[in-house]
Formats: structure tokens, C-alpha cells, sequence
């Protein structure tokens, strides 16, 4: 039992360490993909308001 | 569009004084042009770097120390940044999709609250044709400028997913 305790406790900390690091990586990816979802929204907001002025623009020149 | 969109364009939208009186007061715009084109050489770096056009690499990614730099000299200056978010040169009268490098630039600068102010342009590809280098006169090139872009609820957001 005295002898098992350190492995036990090794093997503990071990496991919390990987699951720390799994989490933090859990989060950054989420974050990551949050991010490019923002991108993706901003630009299709800027897409929509440059289609109508191009489309403003052909109207002016007929 | 043609390769003189910039500075052409905004020259002709300015007033005279205002590029010519730059080192006063530093509100010229920034813009990114290809590394490939803009800064060949030595002597082409440096012109357009005194025009305050930074290189940029295409298909690099937007990790590239560049985007970086124009987000400070936003942030912390409330410099000017003009872009053609298609990213390339399209002649036909229609529009590439997007780039997505703008966004994450004014995500990082979204604490300042940027004001997006878009515009469209067509008759320069006259001016300036595919592969030629020689101007054509007597063309009419319209400009229609268009209200700033809300964005106020996306930089929000932008703000909050810094923050977590």
C-alpha cells in the first residue's frame, strides 16, 4: 500500500495534467471556430452592402 | 477594376492638398499590395513603402505579421485602411467572393470600434486594361459610396470572444 500510494498519485496528477491540456485545447478550438464564424458573419454583412452598391452603381450607368 | 484602382481613385476622391500634406498630419490611408508585385525589388519596396502600401503575401494566410501591424496602426492610431477585400484583380464587372482577412482585423481592433465605409467603382478596367500598362483617356469611371456598415453587434461579440 505505502509503495502503491506514489504511483497512484503519479498517475492522478498524470490524468489531470492530459485533461487539462485536452480542455484548454477543447477551448481553443472553440474559440478558433467562433472566430471564423464572426469573420464569416462580418464579411457576409460587407458582401451584402458592396452587392447592393455594385447593383446601385450598373443602375446609375444604363 | 484594374491595378490603379489605388491610389488612383481615392486621389481623385480626396482633396489635392490632403496626400501632398501627409507628413503633417498622417492620415493618408494604408493599404497592402502583393509582395510579388509591389515589392519586387529594392527600389519598388521603398517607393511604395513612402506610400504607405505594405506587402503582403498571397496564400500566406492571415497569420502574417502585416495584418498584425495594420490592426496596431489601427488601434492605436485610428489610422485609415483601404483594402478590395476580393483580394485580386476581376475585370468583367462582377465581384470574387470576400477575404475573410479583413474580419479578423477588425475583430482585433474591435475595442476601437472601426468604421467600415464601403464603396464600388466600375469603368477603371477601361482605363486600364488587363496586362497593358498604358492609360486610356477619355473613359468615365463612376464611384458610388455607400453608408458606414453596422457592425456594432458583430465587434460585440468579436470583443466577448476575445475576452473568454
Amino acid at each position: 500500500m505505502s509503495q502503491g500510494a506514489p504511483g497512484l498519485t503519479h498517475l492522478l496528477r498524470r490524468g489531470s495534467s492530459v485533461y487539462n491540456h485536452s480542455f484548454r485545447f477543447v477551448l481553443h478550438m472553440q474559440k478558433g471556430e467562433s472566430q471564423q464564424k464572426l469573420a464569416r458573419d462580418i464579411m457576409a454583412r460587407v458582401a451584402s452592402s458592396m452587392e447592393q452598391l455594385r447593383e446601385e452603381n450598373q443602375r446609375d450607368r444604363l | 477594376m484594374s491595378t490603379l484602382d489605388d491610389p488612383t481613385l481615392l486621389t481623385a476622391m480626396s482633396p489635392l492638398g490632403f496626400f501632398f500634406t501627409e507628413s503633417r498630419h498622417g492620415r493618408v490611408r494604408w493599404t497592402m499590395c502583393a509582395n510579388d508585385m509591389c515589392h519586387k525589388n529594392k527600389l519598388l519596396s521603398d517607393f511604395f513603402l513612402s506610400g504607405k502600401t505594405l506587402p503582403i503575401v498571397r496564400g500566406a494566410g492571415q497569420q502574417q505579421p502585416v495584418l498584425t501591424l495594420v490592426a496596431e496602426q489601427l488601434r492605436d492610431h485610428g489610422d485609415w485602411l483601404h483594402v478590395f477585400p476580393e483580394g485580386r484583380v476581376r475585370q468583367d464587372g462582377q465581384m470574387n467572393p470576400l477575404k475573410s482577412g479583413l474580419a479578423n482585423v477588425l475583430c482585433d481592433v474591435a475595442d476601437t470600434k472601426p468604421i467600415v465605409l464601403p464603396f464600388h467603382h466600375s469603368g477603371m478596367e477601361r482605363v486600364i486594361r488587363a496586362h497593358t500598362a498604358r492609360p486610356m483617356i477619355n473613359n468615365r469611371v463612376r464611384i458610388v459610396v455607400g453608408e458606414p456598415i453596422y457592425l456594432d453587434d458583430l465587434l460585440l461579440r468579436c470583443r466577448k470572444v476575445r475576452l473568454d
